[in-house]
């Protein structure tokens, strides 16, 4: 069997406070080339804090990270900031916001995504090489942005369409792995499918691995393969979809309201 | 059941005894500021129709001087554009370097945001007069001043945006692996820089009314002009010059507020229109640079004057003239009170007349309504505090007319913009209740303008301390009277004395206003 692209490994998140709040209570996981796998749970669970902990942006809400991440073999929580970047620049992360820079063009929004693979000089002018402006187009049509649009504000753009600018951003990274937190919990139910099936498609199409936050169960049986349930901080699931009993599964994950009623 | 209605009943009394316990300390506090600025109606009536005379006597307009006033009025559009444009350049590191997104270390944010703080304090006129005593008469005072007085206020500005911005796409751009410098190109000044350009026309438009007085205290330009004509009582050519400032002032705004207007909305030009606005605007600055004639020996002579300043604060204060300096602040912030009050009284109303959604008022009249405030916000309050000199003599009362009556054209204007802003369901539901007009007012409409028009009227008095501050510097009380007296007299510790009082005290109401105002929004 081959060797997981990301290992997590007793990993406890921590944000200090008055009350310090446990998001993740000694989680351990192991993900492999290819896999697309759903995490699913109530808000609140550690889904979010999960993917955040795996490329360190947890670190800007002020979490205490302990435990091992490795990805691709390297220990992300020792790496040093350079090493971070490095890791970062192969792990692409989608928003639920989106988080793209309204002011920007939808080009420019996209091409933030090679900023690993452009000299400093080079990107400081916004002089992107021909090449990535070439794969910056390619990736947006391919999430269904046609070329006539490119040049506009991301300001004028959908919901769903900021969210296809945010996957074409990910995609010019070349990344190895995909975490998406959220990623259509603000779209209309077609416009999440329609977005869902893009991260199908790079999935299958190149076999980037690919992990999804997702509190919705109908998306989350829909699309995930392998299915991981969190629930106050701890994994109580971790099954492939076909070894899922729906009925208990989401009784556990979500509890039934009926019976709280 | 009964013990609740007990308890009731021993909170209404508190909350009455703390309504008279207010009330006495407004009368009390009322009472003591009108004494302090001298506020007697009697003499109002009796020699307010000597201003009215003296309109009169300005009346007609002297056309014929048009011709020598073009020289003066295009030297205040040039030292404003300088003024902006060095200011611009000087706020950009402090901005910077005070900014916790680009700076980590404390060490370094801190001290550079004082200094911005410092900066900010200093009124207008207050850099006019010391940079004419830095630098001698004429226009390149005038730059010094704007300059500093624009630098404050667009860093002030542009670092709050900077503290404002979305902190999402930065981390978008941090997630790809980017670095800093590369987060701060994509992520953080694609975002700061539409503000930063509002905030350099914005501190234009502000810039070319105060260039267009500050030759009063001999800093060039068109008020250097009313000077002469004030001191001859040639009266028609004050007037003449009166309507000049004002016409440049209307012009100027309307012609910043197109361009704003189209900033915020991120209307974006094409390029040959890009290029074009860029080139006028870099000509202007060329042009108001050569026809200046900025003398640099100057700067170095200006350079020395700061530096005694500062030197003659630290080693040699004059200790002696401290009681009076506070005495005339607090003179100063009465004036203020004073003021900010009176012309919060006239433009209550007149932001319910002006608003467009009021109940029943006609649109054309609303409309009609809402130019009072902008025609009276284009009259400097300078030349209102000089034209009040002459008709009531020196004192604190002019300064307390002047500042009434030019903050009526902000108040009157904001008001009837929180009146528009009224959510209306809680009018709806007091109507279908069947309540009275009155009580629709009283229970739906004033609790939700109260709180708004209060902060108003906070922000207001901020903003009139600093101008009561100064306008003693022509004659109407205050700190300024005691500034313009060890000015003429070359006593700089005077001046430094005045210095130390006025800057931490201004800082002080800032910041207690800021924190009343949060209060007040916030609930």
């Amino acid at each position: 069997m081959t060797a997981p692209i990301l290992r997590v490994h007793n990993l406890t998140v921590i944000y200090p406070g008055v009350q310090p709040v446990k998001a993740l209570d000694n989680v351990n996981v192991e993900i492999y080339p290819g896999e697309f796998v759903v995490v699913a749970g109530v808000s609140g669970s550690g889904k979010s804090t999960l993917l955040r902990a795996i490329n360190r942006l947890a670190e800007n809400d002020h979490a205490q990270i302990h435990g091992e991440i490795y990805f691709d073999g390297v220990n992300v929580l020792k790496a040093s900031r350079r090493q971070l970047r490095e890791i970062r620049s192969r792990i692409g992360f989608i928003f639920q916001e989106y988080n793209v820079v309204e002011r920007l063009p939808v080009l420019t929004n996209a091409l933030v995504g090679s900023l690993g693979y452009v000299g400093l000089v080079r990107s400081l002018l916004g002089r992107f090489p021909k090449e990535q402006i070439e794969r910056a187009h390619h990736a947006l049509v391919r999430v269904g942005i046609p070329q006539p649009r490119h040049g506009d504000r991301a300001a004028r753009l959908s919901g769903g369409q900021k969210q296809r600018v945010g996957i074409a951003r990910a995609l010019l990274q070349k990344p190895k792995l995909i975490l998406a937190d959220e990623p259509v919990a603000s779209l209309d139910p077609i416009t999440a499918n329609v977005v869902m099936n893009i991260f199908k498609k790079i999935n299958e199409d190149e076999g980037i691995t690919t992990i999804v936050n997702l509190h919705d169960p109908v998306l989350t049986f829909k699309y995930g393969k392998r299915i991981i349930g969190l629930k106050h901080g701890r994994i109580i699931y971790d099954k492939p979809i076909t070894a899922i009993n729906r009925e208990t599964f989401e009784e556990d994950i979500y509890g039934t309201v009926d019976r709280e009623g | 059941m009964a013990q609740w209605t007990e308890r009731a009943r021993g909170e209404i009394w508190l909350r009455r005894l703390g309504f008279f316990l207010g009330l006495l300390f407004l009368i009390a506090l009322y009472g003591w500021a009108l004494r302090g600025v001298e506020f007697d109606l009697s003499s109002i009536f009796k020699y307010g129709g000597k201003f009215f005379e003296l309109l009169g006597r300005m009346y007609p307009p002297d056309f014929s001087a048009l011709p020598q006033l073009v020289r003066p009025l295009l030297q205040t559009l040039q030292m404003a554009t300088l003024g902006t444009f060095f200011g611009a350049l000087m706020a950009l590191p402090l901005v910077v370097f005070g900014s916790q997104l680009v700076v980590r270390s404390a060490l370094i944010y801190w001290p550079v945001r004082m200094i911005m703080n410092i900066l900010r304090t200093i009124p207008d006129l207050l850099y006019a007069v010391l940079f004419v005593a830095a630098m001698g008469f004429g226009p390149a005072a005038g730059v010094g001043a704007l300059s500093f007085f624009a630098c404050a206020i667009i860093a002030k500005l542009t670092s709050e945006s900077a503290d404002n911005i979305n902190p999402k796409p930065i981390e978008a751009v941090e997630a790809v692996g980017a670095g800093k410098l590369q987060v701060i190109r994509y992520a953080v000044l694609p975002q700061l820089i539409p503000a930063f350009i509002d905030h350099v026309i914005y501190v234009f438009e502000l810039n070319v009314r105060v260039s267009a007085v500050m030759g009063y205290v001999g800093a060039g330009g068109m008020g250097m002009q009313l000077t002469t004509a004030m001191e001859w009582r040639n009266y028609s050519q004050v007037l003449t010059i009166a309507l000049l400032i004002f016409a440049l002032v209307i012009v100027i705004d309307l012609v910043a507020n197109r361009i704003r207007d189209a900033f915020v909305q991120g209307i974006v030009l094409p390029r040959p229109l890009r290029f074009l606005g860029l080139s006028v605007v870099a000509t202007l600055i060329v042009w108001s640079f050569i026809s200046l004639e900025v003398d640099f020996n100057r700067l170095v002579k200006g350079f020395d004057y700061f530096r005694n300043l500062v030197w003659a604060i630290v080693t040699d204060p004059a200790t002696e003239y401290f009681e009076l300096a506070v005495q005339r602040m607090i003179q100063s912030l009465q004036i203020a009170l004073v003021g900010t009050t009176i012309s919060f009284l006239l433009s209550v109303p007149l932001g319910f007349l002006a608003a467009r959604r009021h109940v029943g008022m006609p649109v054309a009249f609303a409309v009609g309504m809402k130019q009072i405030p902008n025609i009276i916000r284009a009259f400097p309050e300078l030349i209102l505090a000089i034209f009040f000199i002459a008709t009531f003599g020196p004192g604190p009362l002019p300064g307390v007319l002047a500042i009434a009556i030019h903050s009526i054209g902000m108040l009157g204007k904001f008001n009837a913009e929180i009146v528009e802003k009224i959510r209306k369901e809680p009018v709806e539901a007091l109507q279908s209740s069947g309540a009275s007009r009155l009580q629709v007012f009283r229970y739906a409409v004033l609790p939700q303008v109260l709180p708004e028009f209060l902060a108003l009227f906070i922000y207001r008095f901020e903003i009139n301390v600093r101008a009561a501050s100064v306008l003693g510097i022509v004659g109407a009380g205050g700190i300024g009277s005691l500034i313009n007296e060890a000015q003429s007299y070359r006593a700089w510790d005077i001046v430094g004395i005045c210095l130390v009082v006025i800057i931490p005290t201004v800082m002080v109401i800032d910041f207690l206003s800021a924190r009343i105002r949060k209060k007040l929004i916030e609930g």
